[in-house]
């Protein structure tokens, strides 16, 4: 269940003189410009890290977005939850796209395997939430940075 | 990246964020480098194995978090995956915020790929003058984007790749309509680029000024200058023979400046 934008309805076009700060005064995505739609031709994506994964921590202070799928509980239980709560904003934000990082969608498990199946597991569910809304992926990435394998480098590591 | 197939993505792509060294101390660069072309083998190779028609993609960014990265700007890139041979197969995601960094402007990384036929896709966002980090913060205002967007949007647009907004919202903006507002605003001031930058397509005074500037390429010494067969030597006997002295004709940047500004 998504609830956490629930009081939020989906974005329109409503033009520059509206006042309604939860509506696109100048995007409308039908409009040709160009020869091409808006939507076309600008291609709009939302990442997944910034606006889903990162708590609003920096290097001196801790999370302070505290979102309900930042909890301590079950991680693999809290990333579906931020499936949820992504793809209800994709749908109401309507950029046409979205791109990630596998570790932003999915917990590490103990070991690699059991992250690659946590990984498995929410690309399931996130394929099935793809056939029932119009977002596509725009690109996929991998993070080879986080990790403390990763701490020299991935692939200019010293040791391979 | 199987995982992006399978999800029908347009593009894959690489950041190499620790793919850098923080001292030469300790580092063998030379290894290193090899190592990073082995790896970009690798993927193009695993592309092609598995049948992904999306772009592979770079991303530059100078430093941070190392501070030598080998994928440090646009033309740091291609000299590189010209040098492993993979400059058909791997194109760039360029950033703003990573073209701050480095020193650059967000068009002139843009135009760089483009005159490269480089570019894959953006990463639309903006850094803070003041700071000397990636602040990744949402884009909001024209006259940033009106030249990069109007490079892009002059040479055919943006293809397969799209806007990303790797874009954050302050840390301090905690509430649930604060992601909704950063994206609304980022949109917005793209669609308001994007109609500003029709109207100066459209009217041809910056692409007229421009193909004047370099109208002689297309006369008789710039042809044969360009021609097979020209010397050194031979546009000199050239110049003597014909007493070619250029005569020096303004860059007009005020001019071109205010021109700009009529369509922000």
């Amino acid at each position: 269940m998504s609830d956490y934008f629930k009081n939020i309805n989906e974005i329109n076009y409503e033009g520059p003189d509206s006042e309604n700060p939860l509506s696109f005064k100048y995007y409308d995505e039908n409009k040709q410009v160009l020869g091409k739609t808006m939507k076309e031709h600008l291609r709009f994506a939302t990442c997944y890290w910034h606006t889903f994964t990162w708590p609003g921590l920096d290097p001196f202070g801790g999370a302070t977005f505290e979102r309900p799928w930042m909890s301590d509980s079950d991680p693999l239980k809290m990333a579906e939850m931020k499936l949820d709560e992504a793809f209800d904003f994709f749908n109401k934000i309507k950029t046409p796209f979205f791109c990630f990082h596998d570790r932003d969608i999915a917990p590490e498990g103990s070991n690699y395997k059991e992250t690659q199946k946590n990984f498995l597991h929410i690309v399931d569910l996130m394929e099935s939430k793809m056939s029932s809304s119009k977002v596509k992926l725009l690109w996929g990435t991998a993070n080879a940075f986080s990790h403390k394998r990763y701490m020299s480098g991935a692939s200019t590591n010293p040791d391979p | 990246m199987d995982a992006t197939k399978r999800l029908g993505g347009s593009n894959y792509v690489l950041w190499g964020g620790r793919e850098g060294y923080e001292t030469i101390l300790n580092t063998n660069m030379g290894l290193e480098i090899d190592n990073l072309k082995r790896f970009l083998e690798l993927v193009v190779d695993y592309k092609h194995k598995i049948g992904f028609d999306g772009q592979i993609l770079l991303e530059p960014k100078p430093h941070e978090p190392t501070k030598h990265q080998y994928d440090f700007d646009s033309a740091s890139c291609l000299a590189f995956l010209r040098k492993a041979g993979l400059e058909n197969e791997i194109k760039l995601n360029i950033e703003a915020n990573h073209a701050t960094l480095s020193g650059h402007s967000f068009e002139h990384e843009i135009a760089y790929a483009i005159a490269n036929n480089a570019l894959g896709s953006l990463d639309i966002n903006r850094g803070d003058t003041l700071l000397g980090w990636d602040t990744d913060q949402f884009p909001n205002s024209v006259s940033e984007l009106i030249l990069p967007f109007y490079h892009l949007f002059s040479n055919g647009g943006i293809g397969k790749g799209g806007l990303n907004f790797d874009a954050k919202i302050r840390r301090q903006s905690i509430d649930p309509e604060d992601l909704f507002y950063a994206h609304i605003g980022g949109m917005d001031v793209c669609a308001k680029t994007l109609l500003a930058v029709e109207k100066m397509i459209n009217d041809k005074k910056l692409s007229d000024y421009v193909s004047k500037r370099y109208e002689d390429w297309q006369k008789d010494l710039g042809n044969f200058i360009h021609t097979k067969g020209t010397s050194l030597d031979s546009i000199h006997q050239k110049v003597l023979n014909e007493n070619i002295e250029p005569e020096p004709r303004s860059g007009n940047q005020e001019y071109l400046e205010n021109i700009l500004n009529k369509y922000l």
